[in-house]
């Protein structure tokens, strides 16, 4: 193997590609490079082609940088891992149990030529230790990039004339069930969106928002205080708003010692 | 003391609170005079019931004392009238014996007038006996020396509360600058990932391309002076903003080549429209961080300005991934939530952001500002 080292580069930026290609062939004469301008281009080369290093950049549409070196590890003999990046606020330590080598763009002849050093004598040994999966998993937690599945809802979507806006969960004041739609409260205006208030009670996050009453679920952080009325019913008064939400006895609870 | 507005006339009714609630008015005033002089009146005759003489019926003492009252309290009010619009205020001492004698004489003459009006007397008579004369002229200076400590008082409250006041707005527009200030400068920062994954660029370009990188580095320049010039300017035109936006475009261009297909669609009419800095920015870099970048194949980005219905309305739309539930790439651009702060800094709820889903995928975000 150590006779044709075989390396893949992935970048999504034609021209730092290009450059990465250069000095490469600089550093390392006698060096077969593979290009990929994605990440899902350079997993399916990977897969193909079984190259020894990669250079990956960490970026990239489709698949970036980490998602694929994880997935790279799940393999029998992984390739070592070389990040490239032209700028990250993440501690270098992170990357060091994670990846081979972590290079900074434009990417010097230097300091290319000494990772070259220490990966030729890495290629030089029976095998390779893999990087370590939960080092690329903790650094995948820190780029935000895992698990988005359970994640609750970021933006409603809610017809108006022709056109579908997006309404950020933020700007939510508070859900009013309405029939079968709900009624989405804003601080200028509302909107009527098709999700039941039962369906859309599931996706929301309940730290956030809180269900006062069967059909009404409130925005916690746009809650000024309660009354409680001459007949004993508490009421949620509303920052900025002059309207008043009812509670019903089943949720009085959330407002106890408030 | 620098004191450019007129001192707001007050009047001395409203040493009780109740009376400040409603907005002086000459009409307001007058009105005002009516009570304090009828209220005194009322205290007065009470006074004479419990301790004056008896014999005379105590609706007779009201009326009697209400118009006396009335009588003088309506000369004093249209004497200190006249002192107010005819005399100076700069000398402050000699505009205070003023008040004093005019509150004086309204006195002196009042009475006598009132008992001339109610009993048909001559008012004369009140000036012929000596001991009569003291005793009135006692009661008008009482009368004056109580009147102009009122309102003295009642001035000196007043400039208080004004003072207070605009401090109040002072602090409140210093705040709102403040926080105006901070959210610009939050939104004119460069992204770090865009500055250097340009320069990275244009060293890798420099030997291969050198054309290629003079362009681009030329375009950078553009992008960072604009970007600089609209971080401290309070105001901007549509087109030194779609400037800008142009400069950043035409930067990524160059990068991401075929990925990225982008222009800008405008009239010289909307281009001279004043617009708040670093509104359009932000958006331009959204679609390139959430649509563009992420999307395999790339797309295209269009930025719009036009004038419809009263509204300046300028938009950004793109064909890229559209808006997925996927947190934003940490360290990039500055959340909507901010730019929505923005605006409701900027214009007191007539400027608002849409973010419409295309149907042909991508999203529209809109800017609809008033003119």
């Amino acid at each position: 193997m150590t006779d044709h080292p075989h390396a893949l580069i992935a970048d999504d930026e034609p021209h730092l590609l290009d450059y990465m290609e250069s000095q490469l062939t600089q550093a390392w004469p006698g060096l077969r490079i593979t290009r990929a301008a994605n990440g899902i281009q350079a997993l399916e080369l990977i897969d193909e082609l079984a190259p020894d290093v990669v250079f990956l950049d960490i970026q990239m549409p489709g698949l970036n940088g980490i998602e694929l070196a994880a997935r790279l590890c799940e393999g029998a003999h992984p390739p070592r891992v070389v990040f490239t990046t032209a700028y990250d606020h993440y501690t270098l330590q992170a990357f060091e149990h994670a990846a081979f080598d972590y290079l900074l763009k434009p990417i010097g002849l230097e300091r290319l030529s000494r990772t070259v050093a220490r990966l030729k004598e890495a290629l030089a040994k029976p095998a390779g230790v893999p990087p370590a999966s939960d080092a690329l998993a903790a650094l995948l937690r820190q780029l935000g990039v895992a698990a988005p599945a359970a994640a609750p809802l970021q933006w409603i979507r809610a017809a108006k004339g022709q056109e579908t806006r997006l309404i950020a969960i933020d700007e939510v004041i508070y859900f009013q069930s309405n029939d079968k739609y709900t009624s989405v409260y804003l601080a200028d205006g509302e909107s009527l969106i098709r999700t039941p208030l039962s369906k859309l009670k599931e996706q929301l996050d309940t730290q956030q928002f809180w269900q006062i009453h069967r059909g009404v679920i409130v925005a916690a952080r746009h809650i000024a205080g309660t009354r409680t009325d001459f007949r004993g019913r508490l009421h949620v008064r509303l920052k900025g708003r002059d309207e008043q939400l009812v509670v019903s006895r089943n949720y009085v609870d959330l407002f106890k010692q408030m | 003391m620098i004191t450019a507005t007129p001192t707001r006339r007050g009047h001395p009714l409203e040493l009780i609170p109740l009376f400040r609630r409603w907005p002086s008015s000459p009409l307001r005033n007058l009105l005002y005079t009516a009570i304090w002089s009828s209220l005194l009146a009322l205290a007065l005759t009470i006074l004479q019931v419990v301790f004056g003489r008896g014999g005379v019926p105590v609706l007779r003492v009201l009326a009697g004392t209400l118009v006396i009252s009335n009588l003088i309290g309506f000369t004093i009010h249209g004497a200190l009238q006249l002192l107010e619009t005819y005399l100076p205020r700069e000398h402050i001492r000699l505009f205070r014996c003023a008040q004093l004698l005019a509150v004086a004489a309204a006195s002196m003459f009042g009475i006598p007038l009132g008992n001339a009006l109610i009993a048909g007397v001559n008012p004369l008579r009140f000036f012929q006996q000596a001991s009569v004369l003291a005793g009135l002229a006692a009661f008008a200076m009482l009368t004056a020396v109580l009147m102009v400590m009122l309102l003295v008082a009642g001035e000196r409250r007043l400039r208080r509360a004004e003072e207070a006041a605009r401090q109040q707005e002072q602090i409140a527009a210093a705040g709102r600058l403040i926080a105006e200030a901070r959210l610009r400068a939050l939104q004119a920062q460069i992204e770090p990932h865009f500055l250097y994954n340009t320069l990275a660029n244009v060293v890798s370009l420099i030997d291969a391309h050198p054309a290629k990188a003079k362009r681009m580095l030329e375009r950078f320049i553009d992008y960072l002076r604009a970007s600089l010039a609209a971080s401290r300017a309070e105001h901007a035109t549509v087109g030194s903003e779609l400037d800008l936006a142009g400069a950043y475009l035409d930067v990524l261009g160059v990068r991401l080549e075929q990925r990225l297909r982008w222009r800008v669609e405008s009239d010289a009419a909307a281009r001279a429209l004043p617009m708040p800095p670093m509104l359009l920015q932000p958006l331009v870099e959204n679609a390139i961080m959430h649509g563009i970048e992420p999307k395999l194949e790339g797309g295209e980005i269009v930025v719009r300005a036009r004038v419809a219905d009263g509204l300046l309305c300028v938009e950004v739309h793109d064909t890229g991934l559209g808006l997925r539930p996927a947190p934003p790439r940490p360290g990039g651009g500055v959340g909507l939530s901010n730019l929505r702060e923005r605006l409701r800094q900027l214009s007191s709820g007539g400027a608002r952001l849409e973010l419409i889903e295309n149907p042909a995928g991508g999203v529209t975000s809109r800017l609809l500002l008033p003119l």
